[in-house]
């Protein structure tokens, strides 16, 4: 069931825990806010009072996992002031049997306390004994002891505050967990209190390298002491698992979009589609993308994907997964099946088609399994950095090798993911600049090569090179693209071209962003590895309407020419509705 | 040509008056101890967009940003990389859908919290009211921007 537009992600930014509480998973509750303690009430978005398995995953509650690094021992705030509250509920409870005596229960008027200031004074409350009895000046004085008791404490923070300040103290990994995004709903004192309840000692300066210099550097000391990780920026819509006790948390998001296509060339993922096109309903990608850091240096990350085809089956693949290693800027390696470092939007765009300003991929960068051209996914290693040295230019460097694409264009998987028809494997070089001088320009190439075995034919060479420039600024986007794709066949000495390209321009305006697309592939008849043959080839263009900051629905008109058997141009329209949730 | 003088002054006036979407404008903060002195704006840019992950000391970058839907912040996004919040949202989503290293962040709810927490976290970096430094000027390093420090002329932050 789809329900665009409804965000209530109950889930966000909290570290599910599959802690053993009663009812089910349960959140863990070892929260350091300053909200109103209680027992993790459900429903109630009350912080929980540390108690696992009492607050319920919906409930909106949150609430962080225990911190990686244990912080300085302090005594928790809820703690300092539910001590005297504890007190007060007790003495209540009992003097009930006093006030019993007294009259009937219940019938001692409840007043509201008067507000007190920090510049209460702490005085020593009445000693009270069970058989004190209650009166409204007993109650008076234990609120005004807590007032005081709270006052003190706040006094004391701004102590340890100015002196953690002065000393340039680097926080505890406690002090960083606790700024987390739950932390906006509790209020700035709550948020700065448990930061600087967490500041530990200063830590030793000493002198560090330097690496790759993003700024003015000046010779000195330098904190070393901080070791401490920090979650990625925090967003709305992240979800996080993670094991209690530690170990890597995962994140997760999802991506779908619902269309209705109408027209032969509507489907904005799929071609040919293997059957007459009717007006139809379509599901999208039911994408769920992975993340995970392991270290500071590894990481992982996958996409699951489940959709379906003409054939109206639903199947599941597992489009991406890799694990990657960044040991600096300049080099960062990866294992897995990954989108080839082929132009830019292969590698820019993935699954989720919310990304995109259009309803699909370029028709050059269809996916193998839909009929497309290109290996846009391969399984083997990427690496990828910045070139030393290039300062203002920013020239990045991305060399792959993997298995290639199969050799036989009938073959049931286009990608090789388990067993590779050749020992040779396919390499791709790729470089793009990002300059500083041109805020919002990349622009690149790549160089692809392999050799594929055909059924019952000799080796086909196969090269593949691209050039792109794409331009983002302020609401602007212009993509532009153009890959040649030769395959020159070992059986009768022939070269086949095939030229693609696309160009691609957009416009912010508002909440609408009007686009245009053209783009132009001419594949020859008789090639011996490509799907597709033919002229394809045309104008689209639409607009996509963001909804909600997640959620956009787009109308796009397309019309292509050339395609083999049309007499006459052919024609689609799209709407599409595309999120993440 | 004098006729025309007190309406250029004005409208000079308004464009500066517009270009300064926060009272006192935008200062960058470090921790006290962080070597760098300053920025460029390409390179605050990168800094913001979790582009550049480490200081030359290696210590990890941490941006800690006033709320999100804030005066402030909006300001930042507005002037440094000229994006609305959805789009900064979208383009930080999109690094790690890409597999690239995401942003490291902090959200804080005023200038003056940004404030606290960056004087008590090595690494990190906030962009915040230049007005509000100077109750923990001894704490946290303003940064100049271009070679400018806040309040200068040609200081390119509004």
């Amino acid at each position: 069931m789809l329900t665009i537009g409804q965000t209530d992600h109950r889930m966000d930014t909290g570290h599910l825990s599959p802690a053993s509480g009663t009812g089910g998973p349960h959140r863990s509750a070892t929260f350091t806010g300053a909200g109103t303690p209680g027992a993790g009430t459900p429903g109630a978005g009350t912080p929980g009072a540390g108690t696992p398995g009492t607050g319920t995953p919906g409930t909106g509650t949150k609430s962080h996992a225990v911190p990686d690094i244990a912080a300085p021992t302090r005594i928790p705030r809820f703690q300092t002031t539910l001590l005297p509250a504890a007190l007060l509920l007790g003495v209540l409870v009992s003097g009930l049997p006093a006030l019993a005596q007294d009259g009937p229960a219940g019938s001692v008027p409840v007043k509201q306390a008067a507000p007190f200031t920090q510049a209460t004074p702490i005085t020593q409350a009445t000693p009270i004994t069970q058989a004190t009895p209650i009166t409204q000046a007993t109650v008076d004085a234990l609120l005004r002891e807590l007032a005081a008791h709270d006052a003190r404490i706040q006094e004391l923070e701004q102590r340890l505050l100015l002196q953690s300040a002065g000393s340039a103290a680097a926080p505890s990994p406690e002090g960083i967990h606790a700024m987390n995004a739950s932390d906006r709903t509790n209020g700035a004192s709550g948020l700065i209190r448990r930061a600087v309840m967490a500041m530990p000692v200063a830590a030793e300066s000493a002198a560090a390298p330097v690496a790759e210099t993003p700024a003015t550097v000046s010779a000195g000391p330098v904190a070393t002491g901080a070791s401490v990780t920090s979650d990625p920026a925090p967003d709305p819509h992240d979800h996080m698992l993670s094991l209690p006790g530690g170990g890597p948390a995962l994140k997760f998001r999802g991506f779908f979009d619902f269309d209705y296509g109408m027209g032969s060339v509507a489907n904005p993922l799929v071609f040919p589609l293997g059957a007459p096109a009717h007006d139809t309903f379509q599901g999208g990608e039911f994408d769920l993308f992975m993340s995970s850091k392991l270290s500071d240096h590894f990481s992982f990350v996958a996409e699951l994907v489940v959709g379906s085809d003409h054939t109206n089956l639903f199947g599941v693949d597992l489009e991406r997964y890799q694990l990657s290693y960044k040991a600096n800027p300049y080099f960062e390696i990866s294992a897995g099946r990954f989108h080839s470092a082929i132009g830019y939007y292969n590698t820019a765009y993935h699954h989720g088609t919310w990304f995109g300003t259009a309803t699909g991929r370029p028709f050059m960068y269809i996916f193998e399994d839909s009929g497309g051209l290109l290996p846009v996914h391969n399984v083997g290693i990427t690496a990828t950095g910045l070139v030393p040295g290039t300062g203002r230019l920013a020239l990045h460097w991305v060399a792959e090798v993997g298995n290639g694409r199969a050799g036989s264009p009938n073959a049931a998987e286009p990608v090789q993911n388990f067993l590779s028809d050749r020992n040779r494997k396919a390499a791709n070089f790729a470089v793009y600049i990002k300059p500083e001088w041109l805020e919002g320009l990349q622009a690149g190439g790549s160089y692809y090569f392999d050799r594929l075995y055909p059924d019952g034919l000799k080796a086909v060479d196969q090269k593949i090179g691209s050039i792109y420039a794409v331009y983002f600024k302020s609401g602007l986007e212009f993509l532009n693209e153009g890959v040649w794709l030769q395959n020159r066949s070992g059986f009768n000495g022939r070269t086949y071209n095939t030229p693609m390209m696309y160009t691609q321009i957009s416009h912010k305006i508002g909440s609408y962003v009007p686009y245009f697309r053209f783009q132009y592939v001419n594949a020859p008849v008789g090639d011996p590895v490509n799907v597709f043959a033919g002229r394809y080839e045309g104008p689209s263009f639409g607009v996509r309407y963001n909804v909600t900051d997640y959620a956009a629905l787009k109308l796009q008109y397309n019309r292509v020419y050339g395609l083999i058997g049309n007499t006459v141009p052919a024609n689609g329209l799209d709407a599409s509705l595309g999120f993440t949730f | 040509m004098n006729n025309l003088r007190p309406l250029l002054l004005t409208l000079v006036a308004c464009a500066g008056l517009h270009a300064q979407c926060v009272p006192g404008g935008l200062a960058v903060v470090v921790p006290k101890n962080n070597p760098t002195d300053g920025l460029s704006m390409a390179q605050l840019r990168k800094l913001v967009l979790g582009d550049v992950h480490t200081w030359p000391d290696k210590t990890k970058v941490t941006l800690v940003s006033t709320d999100q839907e804030g005066t402030v912040f909006k300001c930042l996004l507005s002037s440094v990389v000229r994006m609305s919040l959805p789009e900064y949202r979208k383009y930080l989503l999109s690094a790690e859908f890409r597999g690239d290293e995401p942003l490291h962040a902090r959200a804080v709810d005023s200038s003056p919290n940004a404030l606290r927490a960056v004087a008590g976290f090595a690494g990190s970096i906030s962009v915040v009211e230049a007005g509000s430094v100077a109750a923990l000027e001894g704490a946290v390093k303003v940064l100049t921007i271009n070679g400018k420090r806040p309040g200068e002329p040609g200081y390119p932050l509004p």
